[in-house]
């Protein structure tokens, strides 16, 4: 091996020379051509965004050494975005953690040591005492795990099991709760079911697009992509933009509007309003296939329960209440949200918002409205997701190729690990969830558990999860696939008090040295992407896996062989009290990781050869060291969910058929992928003649909400006079924990700037490039600011990127979450700034 | 490892006597000749410094008017 | 770069001409020194981008004095003073933007340290500088003209939408996607090299060159029609008339609706 890379360099060298030379030596340049021969390429969905787009990953000599975009797949037919093109760089940083690392003194563990190598043996051993520990003297409810949108469809659901099922606790959340969180209660409100009806096919059907709070331009690239493909094409094509201020969607809107934070929600109302007065409302359809309710007012702001804000909130405990209502009611609830009313309080052009009132109202043209944090992250987040689904449903513009409203996902397995597989603090596979005793009843029958055994609480969603750590009720943790240190809001007073209090040990585990990993107490090697098989699910549904494709560095192990191996290190009587076990006297004496993991059905497939349709063979570093095909067995296990559950429309394909295929969109019946569902024809579902049932609820009936305008939780004031908004650039995803390790991208965009519109520079007395002081009532930091570039502010609003570890935008934020799904809202709070 | 790529210039005249002596050199290789006078060379060594001097010496060659670098490549191969 | 790896260059600099190559172009062992990872040296020909408000290279040269003062003026580090058998005039500066990039100071802080006017010292507002042009050299390697979803050099490009702008087209190959193709506009395009610097391929695909080896220029007899009207409002024949069509008499299908 190292005399054949020697030998392949020398050829370039030679090749090279030749050239300016003038010399031809044709053997040299087809030895340096050989290169890329003895490649084996196999598929495999890329490791960011919530696109999906499949690449062809490249690997020689046990090394990932290149990657393309494949050009059959159906979502992005061979195109990357620049993230995707340096896909093969991602797992090889200089600072990969080869070993778990303990902070002890003295040869000991120590909240207050350095960061010392040790074997696993040691590492899970004393995580397993210290979670022991806290089950014993303060229950369940003491241990806790923040999972991932970005964790594999076997990872969540073996996450789900060990906490739900082996710790008997519901403390388990995705850090998708900070994305994807109140499109799922926004789905499952109205529609009673979760994840968009449509697809991506939907971009070439479509009359019209709106997008509302999505940068898609840099956040789902090649979607944008197809989006433009679409306008140019089809003349005839509308396309809307909604933002707090001018990013690249700009450049190709036919209608770009920029509002004042949080009056979204004024402007769905008034598209509601401008509707009905005009007589756009679809009667029949509405009619037939929809209910209307009025919502919960004055719901607080998902503080701290001491906060005066929540205090004086009414509905604070009731948030997610609702009493039905007629359509005669909804439409006198709507009326106030006149034209002039909506122009004052939003600061909109009154022609821009009859122009896209009447793009949603004019029968002919169809309609698909596009949305990510802008609507998530709000405090109001599950009613802005009901108000747009409002709009489509009272025009009927739903459930067929090119009408529909579509939640685009943030991550790259939100909806295929966090969402489908049910990793939320509420949820149980295929939008079972752990309140419903019978949904209970279900899951423990699949998972052969004693009655009982879920917990019929929720646990401790995301934010709640930094709170209890710091109050000492959480106080064994485990953070894996994600960065949450840097992620969530309010760092200096919610997250880091509770990662060092000295009541708790912090378990992260992760592929690199992240701002999370450095502040726990134990850091644990992790494979990433196609150092072991996986899956995920994107945005419209379609899953997608792939096979391990090289070896993880050092002892790095996959989030999955870490669960399994911590469980084998718990005894039933650690965690369970004797009450239950009695139900079940054969599980006396057994690990969780009998109990969960090799239960007849999880351990069902023995070990295989995995050789793709050219004949290479792939390992499985999981199925080597556990001795049974783990990954299909926890799918087959998981998949009785979405075939036999008491909710209808979760239907998964056979593991072998997602090896086989690009990926396929859920439900999976009779060999067939579902495009649009609810719609008769389209989705198997849905009963002859009756056109549409929105079955996920009972009366097959969809829900418009009446739901007002409500403040935001802090405004700009004379002291913090600015609305800051943090967020993602292209170029790096997330946190940069791997995107800021690739030199070329890291060149391309080192460093988050300020955005800031010049006036509000000058006024400050700052210049371009000047670094400056932002800083909100939770902290501050430093950044140079940039009054030109890629987004462009109006007056007294400035936006800062995340991923930039040196910048902690997110400090900054106010730890204020829509009450409903406790989603924070990232993209408005009150700053200042200052020449630093 | 470090492998660099240079174009070696001399006169025709002087071709087969700087071919002669560029072959005792260890480390150094040629892979192509050119009647007009240019041998397209390859330096292997251990490390850029050695490389650089290598390249270098063969400045000193008698007959050699010039020595280009055009390729240079390092890394460690454990 | 560090100071480090400048102490390198210049021993190895040093050491080559103690040796009395026989090399004129001995610039090619730099590469040895400050080589990490693959490199080709000696290859291409380096292009000299002044700071801003130098002006055309033949004038700058007779007036700068070489004293460094802008150098050291410079608060990125920007700029470097060209050394000897430098392919530029000695002690003159210059910038390498895959290097670092001009930042566009808006106080100019190069312009107004140099004491001899060769950086014009009526060049007040930075984005009027024109310190070269950035060209779009390689549509072979380019992403975006691949269909991939790059336009870092866009987003980097502090004049965003005015020197750089995306043109939309169709990717034929894909079927349903858009190519976002990169074009300079030389009215606005300051030379700064943010785009050449932020390129993310090995060998920059955008880079800048001095605006006389850039620029096209058209022939003074042609005027472009479409632009000519556009500035008229109207044609520039206005008079002229269109007789209509004979046509069938039948009922024609209404077309769909055209933004316009």
């Amino acid at each position: 091996m190292k005399l054949s890379r020697r030998k392949f360099i020398k050829a370039n060298a030679i090749a090279a020379t030749a050239v300016a030379a003038g010399i031809s030596l044709p053997e040299a340049a087809a030895l340096a051509q050989e290169g890329d021969q003895n490649i084996r390429w196999d598929k495999a969905p890329c490791r960011f965004c919530g696109t999906g787009c499949s690449v062809l990953v490249g690997t020689k000599d046990g090394r990932v050494v290149a990657t393309q975009g494949d050009p059959d797949a159906p979502v992005n037919r061979g195109l990357n975005c620049i993230k995707g093109y340096f896909l093969s760089k991602i797992m090889y940083g200089k600072d990969r953690l080869k070993t778990p690392l303990l902070r002890k003194k003295n040869g000991k563990y120590d909240k207050e040591g350095d960061f010392t190598a040790v074997s696993w043996d040691e590492a899970l051993d004393t995580m397993a005492t210290k979670f022991k520990e806290a089950i014993k003297t303060k229950g369940p409810t003491s241990v806790g795990m923040f999972g991932s949108g970005q964790w594999t469809v076997f990872e969540g659901y073996a996450a789900s099991k060990l906490m739900k099922a082996g710790l008997r606790t519901n403390n388990l959340d995705p850090n998708a709760r900070h994305c994807m969180a109140s499109a799922v209660a926004g789905f499952m409100r109205t529609f009673g079911s979760d994840e968009p009806m449509g697809c991506y096919d939907d971009l070439e059907h479509a009359d019209g697009f709106v997008l509302w709070g999505s940068n898609m331009a840099e956040m789902h690239p090649i979607l944008w992509s197809r989006l433009t493909d679409r306008r140019l094409t089809a003349p005839h094509v509308k396309v809307a933009v909604l933002s707090t201020f001018e990013n690249r969607n700009f450049e190709l809107a036919d209608l770009g509007i920029v509002f004042k934070p949080q009056t979204d929600l004024v402007i769905l109302n008034y598209i509601a309003n401008y509707i009905i007065e005009n007589k756009a409302v679809n009667t029949d359809f509405v009619g037939k296939h929809v209910n209307f309710k009025k919502g919960n007012t004055d719901i607080g702001y998902g503080l701290r329960p001491e906060d005066e804000r929540e205090k004086n909130a009414v509905n604070a405990s009731k948030a997610g209440g609702s009493v039905d209502i007629t359509f005669d009611e909804y439409k006198q609830f709507v009326a106030e949200y006149t034209l002039d009313k909506t122009h004052e309080m939003t600061g909109v052009p009154k022609e821009q918002l009859l122009e896209l009132a009447k793009m949603y109202a004019d029968p002919k043209r169809k309609i698909v409205s596009y949305w990510t944090m802008g609507f998530n992250q709000h405090t109001r987040g599950t009613w802005a997701n009901n108000l747009v689904y409002n709009i489509h449903l009272l025009t009927g513009k739903i459930s067929e190729p090119g009408n529909g409203p579509f939640s685009l996902t943030g991550q790259p397995s939100a909806c295929g690990t966090a969402r489908e597989v049910g990793t939320f603090a509420h949820r149980l596979p295929a939008d079972l969830v752990v309140m419903n005793e019978a949904h209970r009843d279900f899951a423990e029958q699949v998972w052969k558990l004693p009655k009982g055994t879920i917990v019929d609480k929720p646990g401790f969603h995301a934010v709640l999860q930094n709170r209890m750590l710091k109050d000492g009720k959480l106080n064994a943790y485990w953070v894996m696939c994600n960065n949450n240190v840097q992620a969530a809001a309010n760092l200096n007073e919610e997250t880091l008090p509770g990662y060092r209090n000295p009541e708790n040990f912090i378990v992260v585990s992760d592929p690199y040295p992240t701002v999370t990993a450095l502040a726990a107490d134990l850091i644990l090697p992790t494979a990433m992407w196609t150092e072991k098989e996986g899956a995920y699910g994107n945005a419209e549904r379609r899953s997608q896996f792939w096979r391990q494709q090289v070896d993880a560095p050092g002892e790095a192990k996959s989030d999955l062989w870490q669960m399994m191996e911590f469980a084998k290190r718990l005894k039933v009587e650690d965690v369970w009290p004797a009450e239950l076990i009695a139900q079940k006297p054969e599980y006396r004496g057994k690990t969780l990781y009998d109990i969960l993991y090799t239960n007849g059905q999880v351990n069902k497939y023995p070990k295989q050869k995995i050789v793709d349709g050219a004949g290479y063979e792939y390992k499985n570093s999981e199925m080597e060291h556990f001795g049974f095909y783990v990954h299909k067995g926890l799918y087959e296990e998981y998949r009785i969910f979405g075939l036999k559950g008491p909710k209808k429309g979760h239907e998964l394909g056979t593991f072998d058929d997602y090896h086989r295929s690009r990926g396929l969109r859920w439900p999976v019946i009779d060999g067939k992928e579902t495009l649009w569902r609810y719609r008769e024809g389209y989705d198997p579902h849905v009963a002859k003649g009756s056109e549409v049932q929105f079955y996920g609820n009972k009366d097959n009936k969809a829900n418009i909400f009446a739901l007002p305008y409500e403040p935001p939780a802090e405004s700009p004031d004379i002291e913090y006079n600015l609305w800051l908004c943090t967020g993602r650039v292209l170029e790096h995803w997330h946190s940069g924990s791997m995107t800021q390790r690739v030199p070329e991208l890291y060149r391309a965009v080192p460093n988050a700037v300020l955005f800031m519109h010049p006036d509000d520079a000058a006024e400050r007395g700052l210049r371009r490039g000047m670094p400056v002081k932002i800083a909100s009532r939770r902290g501050e930091v430093t950044a140079s600011v940039e009054t030109r570039g890629r987004n462009k502010m109006p007056r007294g609003m400035v936006f800062l990127p995340w991923f930039d570890a040196r910048r902690l935008a997110n400090k900054l934020i106010l730890d204020a979450t829509c009450p409903i799904s406790k989603e924070t809202d990232y993209k408005k709070c009150a700053v200042k700034v200052e020449r630093a | 490892m470090d492998i660099a790529g240079v174009v070696v210039h001399t006169r025709p005249a002087d071709l087969a006597a700087v071919q002669a002596q560029l072959e005792t050199m260890v480390g150094v290789e040629i892979h192509g000749i050119h009647e007009n006078g240019r041998l397209v060379v390859t330096v292997e060594e251990d490390g850029y410094r050695e490389t650089s001097d290598t390249v270098l010496r063969l400045h000193q060659v008698r007959g050699v008017l010039n020595a280009s670098l055009v390729y240079q490549h390092s890394e460690d191969i454990a | 770069m560090s100071d480090k790896a400048k102490s390198i260059k210049e021993t190895s600099r040093r050491q080559f001409l103690a040796d009395g190559a026989k090399a004129a172009c001995g610039a090619a062992l730099l590469g040895v020194a400050a080589g990490f990872g693959a490199s080709q040296v000696g290859a291409s020909s380096q292009v000299f981008v002044r700071p801003p408000g130098a002006g055309l290279d033949s004038d700058f040269l007779a007036s700068c004095l070489r004293c460094g003062q802008c150098v050291r003026a410079c608060p990125h580090d920007a700029l470097n003073v060209a050394g000897l058998f430098s392919r530029t005039a000695t002690g003159t500066p210059y910038f390498q933007p895959r290097q670092v990039a001009c930042e566009m100071c808006e106080d100019l802080p190069c312009v107004k340290a140099c004491p001899s006017g060769a950086l014009d010292p009526e060049l007040t507002d930075v984005t009027k500088a024109r310190m070269g042009l950035a060209v779009l050299i390689d549509q072979e390697t380019c992403l975006n003209y691949l269909g991939l979803r790059c336009g870092v050099c866009y987003r980097s490009c502090p004049q965003i939408d005015k020197a750089l702008t995306l043109d939309a087209q169709h990717n034929q190959r894909s079927g349903k996607h858009t190519l976002f193709l990169p074009k300079v506009h030389s009215e606005h395009c300051t030379g700064c090299g943010k785009c050449e610097h932020s390129c993310v391929l090995e060998v920059p695909a955008i880079k800048v060159l001095p605006r006389d080896l850039a620029k096209g220029e058209l022939g003074h007899h042609y005027r472009l029609g479409w632009e000519e009207k556009a500035k008229k409002g109207e044609s520039l024949i206005p008079e002229a008339f269109d007789m209509p069509d004979r046509m069938p008499e039948v009922i024609l299908p209404t077309l769909p609706e055209v933004k316009p």
